[in-house]
């Protein structure tokens, strides 16, 4: 059972670990994507491979 | 004082109030950059690498997963974190070779029924998109009654018009050890305490109810306003404060006096022994279930509609791969770090007996009871006021964020993969849109009907499990048959995605069913095969009289 409890210790500090420190580069650059998502849907623009879809038969406003 | 006052005070409630207000306000003013369908269901397409990590974490980690983690953790102990492990593994193993997900988003579409008209046909596209609404809106019934339970215990709003202190026992059912010499007024000192005992239960069912209603109100209001776009700018914020609230839960776990790892793990080690650690030792889950995890696991990642979504709204395919590989650690910390709350919750209250009687009427080696309010009594109990604020906005945010992901992409199918299909006809945006939020505010509506009317299972997990796996048995077969197998026909498409339904009736069986996890691991796993059976045999006795269209011609 100590095999098992050193187990969960591990997966814990590396799971959360890795979880936490990916989350500190995902705030910074979620924001800058963000800034980047609102620039392009406001300029009506065309993201690489985005904006184009079936369905959609109406030119953005 | 009563068993359920926590720490949660008037100024955790005033950054409640006004972290809900700004979500709410931020969803509604996006809503000028939605100018077409592909705005609106799609942000345009144009999501960046780390803002699609944190939407894809930020859907995954909904309260209700908080919540049926604690709860499983509660009961079964650290075993449950298996969960977490497998969701990592399979994160990193579509991370690292892009199976399914990089093709799925070279296709650009909006939804993942669009897929099954491309490669089998416009029936398939139909019975794929009712099929995974039906399993999206049947999945989804307890998101808002867990969520609203988690802040009712969280805050001591579940203590409100509690009197007394609950001293044996607490089922309604159940009457107290009654001190009085004379046998009369035992008795009516036991009814007495019977009739205060169901009072009780209806106002905090009546609280929960009443918290529920609010928080829908809300997410509907900027869910239908903004569409997409407020669905992944405020799941960004909510990713915000969900790192943070779980850091400070780990934190104040790991380092109270009374909890930290050693004392945790000793607690459990003492009362449940190798099953609480475990998950394939006799008493624990067991190898079918675990088995049966696994499959789930990669069949929800690549075809549950709001996960998938993030496939399809990433900027690119090299995005889409990229956002399953740096979300892979979020898969495991979004099942494990709520598990560790109820772990931690069964070691705190091992150590009063108030709460022990209230909690295990039979002892701590006995079956638990009110699982779902431990892990938000104990954080309510040990982060202090004012950082509990935070926290709980944190966890309002990951139940804010998960339904406002599924009422989008259950109405998107719905609209675009029933109803447009059906007219014949392509919609305009205009009516997409109009549709899309009329449905929304229709789900909205079943949600509250169904959260009042439908008994918590002992095992929510399960229920979660088994209303997914009506429609991911069928899809995953019919997704990677149609992408790996030129032979695979509509026919054996159809087959396969109606051998799904097969799992609906066990929604509705008692809880020595649904709380087996033998039973429920054999009825899962055979559910998927079943799926791939008919999905062969059909393909072979009945192909397609055109040719099948090669994965990169699928495309519209």
């Amino acid at each position: 059972m100590s095999g098992w409890v050193t187990f969960w210790k591990w997966a814990c500090i590396v799971g959360m670990g890795s979880f936490f420190a990916m989350a500190l580069l995902v705030i910074p650059f979620g924001a800058r994507d963000i800034a980047r998502l609102f620039r392009d849907l406001g300029s009506g623009g065309q993201p690489p491979g985005g904006r184009q879809q079936p369905g959609s038969n109406e030119r953005p406003a | 004082m009563s068993i359920f006052a926590t720490n949660f005070t008037a100024l955790d409630w005033w950054i409640v109030a006004v972290y809900l207000c700004a979500i709410g306000a931020l969803g509604v003013w996006v809503n000028r950059y939605v100018h077409s369908v592909a705005d609106y269901m799609v942000a345009g397409r144009s999501a960046g690498p780390a803002l699609n990590v944190a939407t894809f974490v930020a859907t995954g980690l909904c309260l209700v997963t908080i919540m049926y983690s604690a709860i499983d953790g509660f009961n079964r102990g650290f075993a449950y974190m298996i969960l977490g492990v497998i969701g990592m593994a399979i994160g990193l193993f579509i991370g690292s070779t892009g199976f399914v997900v990089r093709r799925l988003r070279a296709a650009k579409l909006t939804t993942l029924p669009e897929y099954f008209q491309l490669r089998y046909s416009r029936r398939v596209r139909v019975v794929a998109g009712v099929i995974c609404a039906l399993a999206g809106i049947l999945n989804m019934g307890l998101f808002p009654k867990m969520g609203a339970t988690f802040i009712t215990y969280a805050t001591g709003l579940g203590s409100a018009g509690v009197t007394h202190i609950v001293v044996e026992g607490d089922a309604p059912d159940r009457a107290p050890v009654a001190k009085a010499a004379d046998p009369a007024q035992s008795a009516r000192i036991a009814e007495e305490h019977m009739a205060r005992q169901r009072a009780t239960l209806a106002r905090q069912e009546l609280t929960v109810n009443i918290v529920m209603t609010i928080i829908l109100a809300i997410v509907l209001l900027y869910t239908v306003t903004g569409g997409m776009v407020a669905v992944i700018v405020t799941d960004y914020t909510q990713f915000v404060l969900l790192a943070l609230g779980l850091g400070l839960g780990v934190f104040y776990c790991l380092t109270r006096p009374e909890l930290g790892w050693g004392k945790i793990t000793a607690s459990w080690q003492a009362y449940r022994g190798e099953a609480a650690f475990n998950p394939l030792a006799a008493g624990s889950y067991g190898g079918f279930w675990v088995a049966w995890m696994l499959v789930h696991f990669a069949a929800a990642a690549l075809c549950w509609a709001p996960e998938a979504s993030r496939t399809l709204t990433a900027r690119d395919p090299e995005t889409a791969r990229r956002t399953f590989l740096y979300g892979s650690p979020g898969q495991f910390i979004r099942l494990a770090i709520p598990a560790l709350f109820g772990i931690a919750a069964f070691c705190f209250i091992s150590q009063n007996q108030e709460l022990a009687r209230h909690f295990f009427p039979e002892g701590l080696r006995g079956k638990g009871v009110h699982a779902d309010q431990a892990a938000p009594l104990l954080l309510g109990k040990i982060i202090p006021a004012g950082l509990l604020g935070l926290v709980l906005a944190g966890m309002v945010s990951a139940l804010m964020s998960t339904h406002d992901s599924y009422f989008m992409c259950w109405a998107s199918v719905i609209a675009r993969d029933v109803i447009a299909p059906l007219r014949g006809r392509e919609l305009s945006d205009r009516e997409q849109i109009r549709i899309t939020r009329i449905i929304i505010v229709c789900i909205g509506v079943f949600l509250l009907v169904w959260g009042v009317w439908y008994k918590l299972p002992d095992s929510v997990w399960n229920y979660m499990a088994v209303t997914g796996s009506v429609y991911l048995c069928g899809a995953i077969v019919i997704l990677i048959g149609g992408m790996y197998w030129k032979r695979a026909s509509s026919a054996g498409a159809l087959a396969g995605l109606l051998g799904g339904l097969a799992s609906v009736p066990i929604v509705f069986l008692p809880d020595w069913f649904t709380g087996s996890t033998v039973l429920m691991g054999q009825c899962g796993l055979g559910n998927y095969a079943l799926c791939a059976v008919l999905f062969i045999v059909f393909s072979w006795l009945f192909p397609d009289k055109r040719p099948a269209a090669a994965p990169a011609e699928a495309q519209p």
